[in-house]
């Protein structure tokens, strides 16, 4: 490479600069997020296995009731959601880990001194990302599983339990990945983030409500997708298992995005960069 | 212009920048200089509101750096040149951060000239050699034709080229009325550059003065002459075109504007005795070296009575 003189350092055309907050920031994240190789892979596999899994495991219908079947396609079509969610998290966490362990964060934050708009910026691109794949994902599986989801057991989207289902799978993904981004933040680590995440969806559910302790239970019922399932649970509960109610399964649900996203924000507002 | 009062930053009981004051004019090359781990980076850091001073305040155009609306045109900065996504692409790279401010591709194409990387520009930053690396910093330091630029050890790295190109850069920014304002741990680079030097030891201001001022401060040259023919040698000494000064001893001279070695020879062809000659000279770079030493941080263990060796090392 040869060095050239700088002729001149004086820009030919005036260099027009807008207020750097929330929007440019959207942008600027939107254009970091898609120029990355990992993140298209990581799509890809979230892609994968979000329809590969339900047309592996989906067998012939058999049930008769038209609105048990179209809650129990609903389900079919996000069967794959414990593997695809911990990949959303892995993209989520590393939209934020990235800028630390890179050293990208100094540049970030220079151009954008708001920080709080660069996290709610990185959350937002996130949070479509999640979207676009539980959408796009639902849809292909939909048509991949065809005659599956059909008579008795196809989707009808005048059936409330079943639309309550695809929304709160929805903001599933988009608490996930928001959980992620920030979790990403206040442990600056990937792997710090990612485990913690694997832990919450796969491992904790399984430990904490099985043992003969009603605090490990609470903490076992209160974990993202455990509230998940309260929310559209629409079997009784039986009396003496702990287990929410589909509105605070909701509401607990929610808070797995709202509180960590503000723990983030506080941090990130007063540590050093 | 960068304006720092009584700025302050401790990482527990250490520390790192101590009550420092001192403001950056524009039109002019600034050097900071200090030895490494002296406080220069988080200084640097403060301005750029990415480390929040413990005590005192720094503002950046009359504003703290967080008030700044549009702080790529405000101020650019180079900070560490290894702070890029290795996978990103060094065009991608610029054109994220120029989305920040609605800065147009254009611009990105043409910092990308200036710093001479348009040819590697869809290369991925993580293959960059260290002075490409630095080049592609200062390329998203000038994207937003910022008033002031401030780069943290620019020329690290780089090789004699790439060395010329920062400074040119550097004069040619100031001559165009931007503030620089460039950190070095090298007397010899800052006083190829700049303008002003702050010295900065151990989080310290230890000077802040005009370049010639310091030099003629610190800089001094001399030969001290002991003789018991002083004044004869004196005599012979001023017609080789010496200037000669009495010292308190009558035996012993100092001259100035003949070396010593030719002191030597003027005294054997005219048959005097020269009982001592020693060069009393100090390079900037001597003098730079005296101010820190007691506050540099992390010193070599050198051994006494090689002082010697460490003057021919720094010159």
């Amino acid at each position: 490479m040869s060095a050239t003189t700088p002729t001149d350092t004086t820009p030919s055309v005036e260099v027009v600069t807008h207020r750097a907050g929330y929007g440019r920031a959207v942008r600027s994240e939107w254009i970091k997020a898609r120029t990355l190789r990992s993140t298209w892979i990581l799509v890809g596999f979230a892609l994968l296995a979000f329809i590969g899994l339900p047309v592996l495991v989906t067998g012939e219908t058999t049930v008769t009731d038209p609105a048990e079947g179209a809650v129990a396609a609903m389900h079919a079509i996000f069967t794959a959601s414990d593997f695809v969610l911990i990949l959303v998290a892995v993209l989520g966490a590393l939209l934020t880990t990235s800028e630390f362990t890179t050293g990208m964060a100094r540049n970030t934050f220079t151009a954008t001194p708001k920080r709080g708009a660069v996290l709610a910026a990185k959350a937002t691109i996130a949070s479509l990302f999640a979207l676009g794949i539980a959408v796009v994902g639902a849809v292909a599986t939909w048509f991949a599983l065809g005659d599956k989801l059909s008579g008795a057991a196809s989707l009808d989207f005048g059936n409330a339990e079943m639309v309550k289902v695809l929304v709160v799978s929805l903001i599933g993904y988009v608490v996930t990945a928001v959980l992620a981004a920030s979790l990403g933040v206040l442990l600056r680590s990937s792997v710090g983030t990612i485990f913690t995440i694997v832990a919450m969806q796969l491992i904790l559910p399984g430990i904490l409500l099985s043992v003969p302790s009603d605090i490990a239970n609470w903490c076992g019922a209160i974990l993202p997708g455990v509230a998940a399932s309260a929310a559209v649970n629409t079997d009784p509960i039986d009396p003496g298992t702990i287990f929410l109610t589909p509105g605070a399964g909701l509401a607990v649900l929610i808070a797995w995005a709202v509180l960590p996203f503000l723990a983030a924000m506080a941090v990130l507002r007063t540590r050093d960069v | 212009m960068i304006e720092a009062r009584d700025l302050t930053k401790k990482y527990g009981s250490k520390t790192a920048v101590d009550h420092v004051t001192f403001t950056v004019q524009p039109g002019i090359v600034t050097g900071f200089l200090g030895p490494n781990g002296a406080g220069k980076s988080t200084t640097m850091r403060m301005i750029l509101g990415l480390d929040s001073p413990t005590a005192g305040e720094v503002t950046v155009n009359g504003k703290p750096y967080a008030k700044l609306v549009t702080p790529l045109s405000e101020i650019g900065a180079l900070i560490d040149a290894k702070g890029v996504h290795p996978r990103r692409s060094a065009r991608q790279h610029l054109r994220a951060l120029a989305a920040t401010h609605g800065i147009s591709d254009r611009r990105v194409d043409e910092v990308l000239e200036l710093t001479g990387l348009s040819q590697v520009a869809k290369r991925k930053a993580g293959n960059f050699s260290l002075g490409m690396g630095q080049r592609l910093g200062i390329a998203g330091a000038l994207l937003g034709d910022p008033k002031i630029v401030m780069f943290d050890e620019p020329v690290n790295g780089l090789d004699p080229d790439g060395v010329l190109w920062v400074r040119q850069l550097a004069r040619r920014l100031a001559e165009n009325g931007r503030t620089v304002f460039l950190s070095s741990h090298l007397m010899s680079e800052v006083q190829q550059t700049a303008d002003h030097v702050i010295i900065i030891g151990r989080g310290r201001i230890l000077a802040d003065a005009p370049l010639q001022e310091f030099v003629r401060a610190h800089a001094r040259e001399g030969v001290l002459v002991t003789s018991p023919d002083a004044g004869r040698l004196a005599e012979a000494v001023t017609a080789a075109g010496g200037t000669v000064q009495a010292v308190d001893h009558r035996e012993r001279i100092s001259v100035t504007g003949v070396e010593a070695r030719e002191i030597g020879r003027i005294a054997r062809d005219n048959g005097l005795w020269l009982a001592e000659l020693r060069d009393e000279s100090t390079s900037l770079e001597d003098a730079y070296m005296h101010l820190t030493a007691e506050e540099t941080e992390y010193r070599a263990g050198v051994p006494t009575g090689s002082t010697d060796t460490t003057k021919e090392a720094a010159k």
